[in-house]
């Protein structure tokens, strides 16, 4: 399926790549290794699985406020995701990927249209996701 | 519905980075958490305090954002900073890891090149004047904020380390939430049903219970006016333990009512207090002021601890106090004071090896158990220096 879909804008930039879904919130810190890319919470679904150059699709951060500093680790380690798309994103996600260049939305009309690996491109600055 | 965040021309262009990096990116920070906040504009401020100093909260990362950030700014408004881990004036007392002094004397460094003021404090507005009436300011610290709107009448959001440090560059914070008088309107009104509550310790056991139960602004019904120390406190506690950024003393209010009684008080009590006596004593969370100081020497002069006691306070405070006599009698008795420092978020609580820290604060019992692995006893001040300094 194609289609574009409207979201909230918060972080301007265009990213793309591939979907990666997270069912559950994200804790950056000490959930996410910033020298790999790689989720290293035990208990997360994603356990394992990079984030490096995704669309990472997840519902909010919860943790540390540091964590905002994780994701901007990860973009000077070359290993962040392209874009971050949130259900409703909070101030560790926001700040972070605004100190990074991250593209972020939130709030996207239909985001369970959206299926992992699908590709996506992001735009930040005028809100809106495009699956192609 | 989304709305839009209206940016002047000036604003665009620093967006655009054509006024350097450094503003590039702290106008991205603004704006990005003014779409969060569903703000239509960003407006003038006239002060910024600023958390993420102590290298135990913000980390090799954080340390690293600052020293790239702090290349090429500065702040443009009077801005006050967090205590840090250990005092920049006295790095190697207590025998802290070299790696550590060097990592946080890296963050000190980054913040004096953005032309901070070197408050080192949690309490600013007890170092510096703080604004008018009325002032719109961009303050993080949850205490501090909270402190602002409830009991100076200033307006600013619970802000975030980045947030306050974009605001004290640009001058500007996102209009948005407790900058807004619709969104300063109590929407819970805690009822307490005690005869008339007071210290420090049980302000701040209201301020936990408090925090826990509202979102937003929330009304306070049934107490006195709270002394300054009594205020820090409930401030404290209520940025512990919730989201909220105000309270107002009023009671009569248009909202939703909880109940707060002697139940509530033990309950909550019970919850942060685990243990009947302490090995050590930690008082300072919020840092001490001056009365506080002064309420201390008055009850331990002429006599000695019989348990290790710190004293937390910013190094104004402490010069004040000691000029006026107060400090003397205090580490003439055998406290120490240490200036500077975060009481909860510094390496000095796991050197002194102790089990348990005996403490007023409801904010640092909160986060010695779960920041230093220690139990707590906690206790209004006159009871711990009875216990511990007879």
């Amino acid at each position: 399926m194609r289609g574009v879909f409207r979201a909230r804008g918060l972080v301007n930039g265009l990213g793309w790549g591939e979907a990666l879904i997270s069912p559950s919130p994200i804790s950056f810190l000490g959930g996410v290794d910033p020298e790999d890319g790689r989720i290293v919470d035990r208990s997360h679904e994603l356990f394992g699985s990079s984030i490096h150059k995704k669309v990472f699709i997840f519902p909010h951060s919860i943790g540390s406020s540091v964590g905002a500093y994780v994701i901007y680790k990860l973009k000077k380690n070359d290993k962040a995701p392209s874009a971050i798309i949130n259900l409703r994103s909070d101030m560790i996600t926001v700040s972070g990927c605004a100190i990074s260049n991250i593209p972020l939305v939130d709030m996207v009309d239909g985001l369970s249209l959206i299926k992992e690996g699908d590709d996506l491109i992001v735009n930040g600055r005028d809100g809106f996701v495009i699956l192609y | 519905m989304v709305i839009h965040l209206y940016l002047t021309n000036y604003e665009e262009r620093a967006l655009n980075g054509e006024y350097g990096e450094a503003l590039e990116m702290a106008y991205r920070i603004l704006l990005s958490v003014g779409r969060l906040t569903d703000a239509s504009r960003l407006i003038e401020i006239s002060s910024a305090h600023l958390s993420g100093v102590s290298y135990s909260t913000i980390g090799e990362h954080g340390r690293e954002f600052l020293e790239s950030f702090s290349l090429n700014a500065k702040v443009s408004i009077p801005t006050t900073v967090n205590p840090a881990g250990i005092d920049p004036k006295n790095p190697s007392d207590f025998g802290i890891h070299d790696d550590y002094i060097s990592e946080q004397m890296k963050i000190v460094r980054s913040y004096k090149k953005l032309g901070v003021t070197e408050s080192f404090t949690c309490t600013p507005y007890e170092v510096a004047h703080p604004p008018p009436k009325g002032n719109h300011v961009s303050w993080a610290e949850s205490s501090a904020s909270i402190y602002a709107n409830s009991i100076l009448d200033l307006r600013t959001n619970r802000e975030s380390a980045l947030s306050a440090l974009a605001s004290a560059v640009t001058g500007k914070t996102p209009y948005s939430e407790l900058h807004i008088d619709e969104f300063r309107k109590p929407s819970l009104s805690i009822h307490v049903d005690i005869d008339e509550l007071s210290g420090s310790m049980k302000f701040g056991l209201l301020g936990y219970f408090a925090g826990k139960m509202a979102r937003g602004p929330m009304a306070l019904q049934g107490i006195k006016s709270p002394t300054s120390s009594e205020s820090k406190a409930l401030c404290a506690a209520i940025g512990t333990s919730g989201a909220s950024g105000m309270f107002l003393i009023k009671d009569k209010v248009d909202a939703e009512r909880v109940k707060f009684d002697r139940g509530d008080l033990e309950r909550t009590y019970d919850e942060l207090n685990d243990a009947e006596e302490g090995d050590a004593i930690v008082l300072g969370c919020p840092h001490l002021g001056l009365n506080e100081i002064y309420d201390i020497s008055d009850s331990v002069e002429g006599k000695k601890f019989n348990k290790r006691c710190l004293l937390f306070c910013s190094r104004r405070v402490y010069e004040e106090a000691k000029l006026r006599g107060y400090t003397d009698k205090i580490e003439g008795a055998g406290a120490d004071f240490i200036c500077s420092t975060c009481a909860v978020f510094t390496p000095i609580i796991s050197h002194l090896e102790v089990d348990v820290i005996a403490t007023n604060s409801c904010k640092a019992a909160h986060y010695l158990k779960r920041a230093q692995n220690v139990r707590v006893s906690l206790k209004e001040t006159h009871e711990i220096l009875k216990e511990v300094c007879g």
